[in-house]
């Protein structure tokens, strides 16, 4: 009776972990799958298995360099200072060290356009509120710097990969933290 | 009649459909759940929870700037992107007091799983905190983060902590110490199949749709694509800009890429071609490593390669260097420790060089007194054990392998055949110093047989492992003066100290 119990216990295990085999698999391939342009049919197939995939981190969509591998973008920063030039910066920057910090910075500027307006709102403004308080400042800055990659034939003329041209600046906005409440904690973010 | 017929075919169907059945059952069961050595999972738990502990120590350098409730991500706002949805981070809860705290147990967590201790507990803390961490900084994450999420997951699914571990480690010297005999063969878990056999399909996702998706686009198409990858300063660590002189060849890695990628999925699963596909992969990332300064990517994708790996095999190449190693540090020691300080007149030994070699007369009696010193300090059999070959016949391949990397491990030669055929091809061509028969899976005349043939090829010493229900034939081998038999089960180190006690008593000592 209990090994008759157990046969059927281990059976039944048996078949529940080859089911939940068989739906990872979907879940894995799915979610790059369902990445527009997609089917309705793909789509639904993404929302059954979302909520599998967002608990265990696995909704990617594996899409690296394409479709198209494009323009890099940069996101530059100016304080104005009174009597003086302002400061400016950009980030990411190549003197950011160890490599795998310089990409984390590079992805805040290039990923931040992926969300909804509402975050990157939220996002612009705490890179705003970032530099600020690295600089002690109430006033800054920020802009969108799309930088294209130069052509075979620019190079082959006798151009540079960083050649003004390639180069196009669209000025996000201007932030004051004057009045803020949510004025930059003095020991958060100081370290840039 | 017809209803016969009927009948009759009826049943043939129903006994085709249910043998095609059972046949997919068993490929599903032999492809998920064939038991495994989990060695290769050791290896790539130990990279990847190196590379967990590296991309924690760099979030040391800002941890404040990121994971501040008012850093560059502030909480409020991530914690607003995950409302109503099914994410974990354990960094949504922890106030900024907390930071320091819990990043540090988090070091300690991920060097503990990298060294492979405690691994159970550990390799589900990794997976956990892989997670939070990339959760919490949603705008910071790249393919790294998703692909050290994917490892940590299958590793925490996985008996990980089986090999190259502390807790291999540990177990072992717990064995010895309470006197335990350990297994013929290494342990193979239907878990570790799972788990290598889910980092293998979702590599083939990966690159698939990595293939796929950029068919979307038109400069792969064209080739610019990747000229457009390495003019991209952002990303460039080595200038490749003389490629607009030979446009050629970057177009060529643009189609090659996308071949490569798209086809993956279905060429890595052919044995001969498994390990181009595989050095092609390895050398498209440790071209994003050199080139595009992705290091961390690149690696941690080769590192995933090794679930393709047989880790059988590898074992086998593990023993074998280890001993081909054992023997070149005895054989350095005993030569370092017998150089003589002062050259004296001695013996000449005539070469035929120029410059005959010189073996002085003092150094003879001192070689021998450092060789008798050294097999005090050293374990005598390991020095003795690299001149004696033994040959083991064993039907069973687990008994066979774990047999032949144990003598190897103790700096024996060791060879392993299946059968008697095999064994007398071998001892036909080469002398060896003792056989061991396992005799498990013979008949018991097959067994008198086979120890009765080999004895014919000259006097070898010969240890026979009978198993349950083969002691009454033990009084037919004691009448054999070189045969030595041994109950089963019997420890490895047992039947090595068997073997050498054997060969001592045929003039043959192992021992001092």
């Amino acid at each position: 009776m209990v090994v008759g119990l157990r046969k059927m216990l281990c059976k039944a295990g048996y078949a529940v972990l080859s089911l939940w085999l068989a739906f990872h698999v979907f879940a894995v391939f799915i979610s790059p799958a369902a990445m527009p342009p997609a089917s309705p049919l793909l789509e639904d197939g993404y929302r059954f298995a979302l909520p599998y995939n967002e608990a265990l981190f696995l909704n990617h969509g594996y899409h690296y360099f394409a479709p198209d591998p494009g323009a890099s973008t940069l996101i530059a920063w100016e304080i104005p200072r009174d009597g003086d030039a302002p400061a400016v910066g950009r980030f990411p920057d190549v003197s950011i060290h160890p490599r795998l910090l310089y990409h984390r910075y590079f992805m805040l500027a290039e990923n931040v356009w992926a969300f909804d307006d509402e975050t990157q709102q939220d996002m612009l403004k705490a890179y705003a509120r970032h530099f600020a308080g690295h600089f002690g400042a109430d006033r800054i800055s920020l802009s969108r710097i799309s930088h294209e990659p130069s052509s075979i034939l620019r190079l082959q003329a006798g151009g540079k990969l960083d050649d003004p041209e390639t180069f196009q600046k669209d000025l996000l906005g201007d932030f004051d933290f004057s009045a803020d409440p949510d004025e930059p904690d003095s020991t958060v973010a100081r370290n840039f | 009649m017809k209803e016969q017929l009927g009948t009759s075919s009826l049943i043939s169907v129903l006994t085709t459909v249910r043998r095609c059945v059972d046949q997919i059952v068993a490929a599903w069961h032999r492809f998920w759940f064939d038991p495994l050595d989990p060695l290769m999972l050791g290896i790539i738990r130990l990279l990847t929870g190196w590379m967990l502990f590296y991309n924690l120590l760099t979030w040391s350098l800002r941890l404040e700037t990121f994971f501040g409730r008012n850093g560059v991500q502030p909480l409020e706002t991530v914690k607003r992107l995950y409302e109503s949805r099914y994410v974990f981070s354990f960094w949504l809860w922890i106030d900024d007091q907390y930071l320091w705290p819990v990043h540090i147990g988090c070091i300690v967590v991920a060097a503990l799983f990298c060294m492979g201790a405690a691994t159970r507990v550990t390799s589900i803390l990794a997976f956990l905190i892989t997670i939070s961490y990339s959760q919490r900084v949603p705008v910071a994450n790249f393919g790294f983060d998703q692909i050290l999420g994917m490892m940590c997951l299958y590793l925490a699914l996985s008996p990980c902590g089986a090999a190259i571990s502390a807790d291999s480690l540990i177990r072992k010297w717990w064995h010895r110490r309470k006197g335990l005999t350990q297994g013929v063969a290494p342990v193979r878990f239907a878990s570790a199949r799972m788990a290598s056999r889910l980092i293998q399909l979702h590599l083939c996702a990966i690159y698939f749709w990595s293939g796929f998706s950029k068919l979307k686009g038109t400069t792969w198409w064209t080739g610019e694509a990747m000229w457009n990858v390495v003019a991209n300063q952002e990303y460039q660590t080595l200038d490749l800009t003389w490629m607009a002189w030979t446009p050629w060849l970057p177009f060529l890695i643009a189609h090659v890429t996308i071949a490569w990628e798209a086809f993956f999925i279905v060429l890595v699963w052919n044995r001969r071609l498994r390990p181009f596909v595989l050095a092609m992969g390895t050398m498209m990332h440790f071209g994003i490593g050199a080139f595009l300064g992705m290091w961390t990517f690149g690696l941690i994708m080769t590192f995933a390669y090794l679930s393709f790996a047989d880790p059988e095999i590898w074992r086998t190449r593990f023993a074998q260097m280890h001993a081909r190693f054992t023997r070149r540090v005895l054989a350095a020691s005993i030569a370092v420790k017998a150089e003589p300080k002062e050259p004296v007149h001695g013996i000449v030994i005539t070469t035929g060089d120029p410059q005959p070699a010189s073996l002085p007369i003092s150094a003879v009696p001192a070689l021998t007194a450092e060789l008798q010193l050294s097999r005090k300090h050293v374990s005598s059999v390991q020095i003795a054990a690299s001149m004696c070959s033994v040959l083991v016949i064993a039907i069973d391949v687990h008994h066979r392998s774990s047999l032949r990397e144990h003598f190897r491990a103790h700096a024996f030669d060791c060879r392993a055949v299946d059968c008697g055929d095999r064994a007398m091809h071998l001892l036909h061509r080469q002398q060896y110093s003792a056989i061991v028969v396992h005799g498990s899976g013979y008949f018991q005349t097959d067994l008198l047989g086979l120890v009765s043939d080999v004895l014919d090829y000259g006097n070898v010493p010969v240890l026979v492992l009978l198993a349950g229900g083969q002691n009454s034939i033990a009084s037919h081998f004691s009448q054999m003066p070189v045969v030595e038999c041994r109950l089963l089960p019997a420890s490895l180190r047992e039947i090595r100290n068997s073997v050498e006690s054997l060969l001592a008593r045929c003039g043959n000592p192992v021992t001092e």
